[in-house]
């Protein structure tokens, strides 16, 4: 096997869809999701700790809204990148009420950093943001993590998987929730 | 839904630095679109971030609803085609219809001989044999898993198409299909 047919390669797990635990039908889930945004005035988290898939249903939801007519613009912090560079401080309060903010690693920004994130923002539509903090935003989904999830997962990307060379529940307890670096050991053991 | 082909001159997959690439688009569409685009593109894929670069591209504009196309591309000399345990890189002509996302791939190699290079398999790798200005490069690379490292380690000190691989500054997102961030 090369790594460009190894079903845990990278592009194969971020393109991953977000699966609501319990819930088959994924795009009524998201319907929910969205009427509970309005609900919550277009400002809300998504929130969960690492591997859970917060960016994943993120951008699920970013694709969702863009077809719904917004204009969404997707901002990303991580732990090497963790302030907006100053063209993007200075664009922000050019947004309006057609456009749908998407922040994906809100909790980088340090806290005065965030309140003027949240100050500079006010006229546009909407500000959706992932983040390990449950308390920047009212949240909209708390993202988790099981074994079954992981099972799941893992059956979409390789439906051949052998749960003897890699039992799901071992896998899960080792990388502690983390679904993410979990898929990462799987492509391991393929090679 | 539309339907785009690419065919390369005799079915050829297999091509040296400098070699000509040539052959024959030809689409059905659905509708009228803007143009179509030919992409002469390598990406990486594998078990950290994808890499992609255009390398060159020809444009079709207005095209008429049915009908096909002759193209051709000068190689460049590098990357080369290659896997290894972590990365593969891989050359393609991707057909694009503007606007819109419908597209079709070709894909092929590019190399000395022709094949794509196989690096062979890292064992009982020694870390510390690995300096430390290496590591926090490939640390980067590797979303800090400590044998990645190692194997990165083994397959960049070992092969010249490292700069390729490392230094490549254009990054694809699996997230795409949204608009791009204008920070990243």
């Amino acid at each position: 096997m090369t790594p460009r047919t190894n079903p845990f390669r990278a592009d194969c797990i971020n393109t991953l869809p977000f699966i609501f635990e319990g819930e088959i039908n994924c795009d009524a889930s998201l319907e929910k999701l969205l009427e509970k945004l309005v609900k919550l005035n277009y400002r809300a988290a998504i929130t969960g700790a690492h591997g859970r898939g917060k960016s994943t249903l993120l951008y699920q939801l970013a694709i969702a809204l863009k077809a719904r007519g917004w204009s969404t613009h997707i901002l990303k912090l991580d732990s090497s990148n963790r302030n907006f560079e100053r063209e993007v401080w200075r664009r922000l309060p050019a947004f309006n009420s057609h456009d749908f903010i998407l922040l994906d690693g809100a909790e980088q920004l340090a806290m005065w950093r965030w309140n003027r994130f949240l100050n500079l923002t006010k006229s546009a539509g909407g500000v959706l943001i992932t983040s390990h903090r449950n308390y920047l935003l009212p949240t909209l989904w708390e993202c988790r993590s099981s074994p079954q999830l992981l099972h799941a997962l893992i059956i979409y990307l390789d439906s051949t998987h052998d749960e003897n060379e890699a039992p799901t529940e071992a896998l899960f307890k080792k990388h502690r929730g983390n679904l993410r670096n979990a898929l990462r050991e799987l492509y391991d053991l393929q090679m | 839904m539309s339907i785009l082909n690419i065919k390369t001159r005799d079915n050829q997959a297999n091509y040296i630095p400098g070699e000509i690439l040539e052959g024959v688009i030809s689409w059905q569409l659905d509708g009228v679109i803007e143009a179509l685009e030919l992409r002469l593109i390598w990406f990486t894929s594998g078990k950290g971030d994808t890499d992609v670069s255009v390398e060159n591209t020809q444009r079709f504009n207005a095209p008429s609803l049915s009908g096909d196309s002759a193209f051709r591309f000068v190689l460049p000399t590098a990357p080369h085609s290659f896997s290894g345990q972590l990365i593969s890189l891989t050359w393609a002509l991707e057909l694009v219809a503007i606007p819109g996302e419908e597209s079709e791939r070709c894909e092929f190699s590019l190399a000395p001989d022709g094949h794509e290079i196989m690096l062979p398999k890292v064992e009982n790798p020694d870390l510390e044999k690995i300096p430390k200005w290496l590591k926090n490069k490939l640390q980067k690379h590797s979303n800090g898993a400590l044998e990645n490292i190692v194997a990165q380690s083994t397959l960049i000190q070992s092969n010249t198409i490292q700069d390729d691989v490392f230094t490549s500054t254009t990054s694809s997102s699996a997230h795409d299909a949204t608009d791009k961030p204008f920070s990243s």
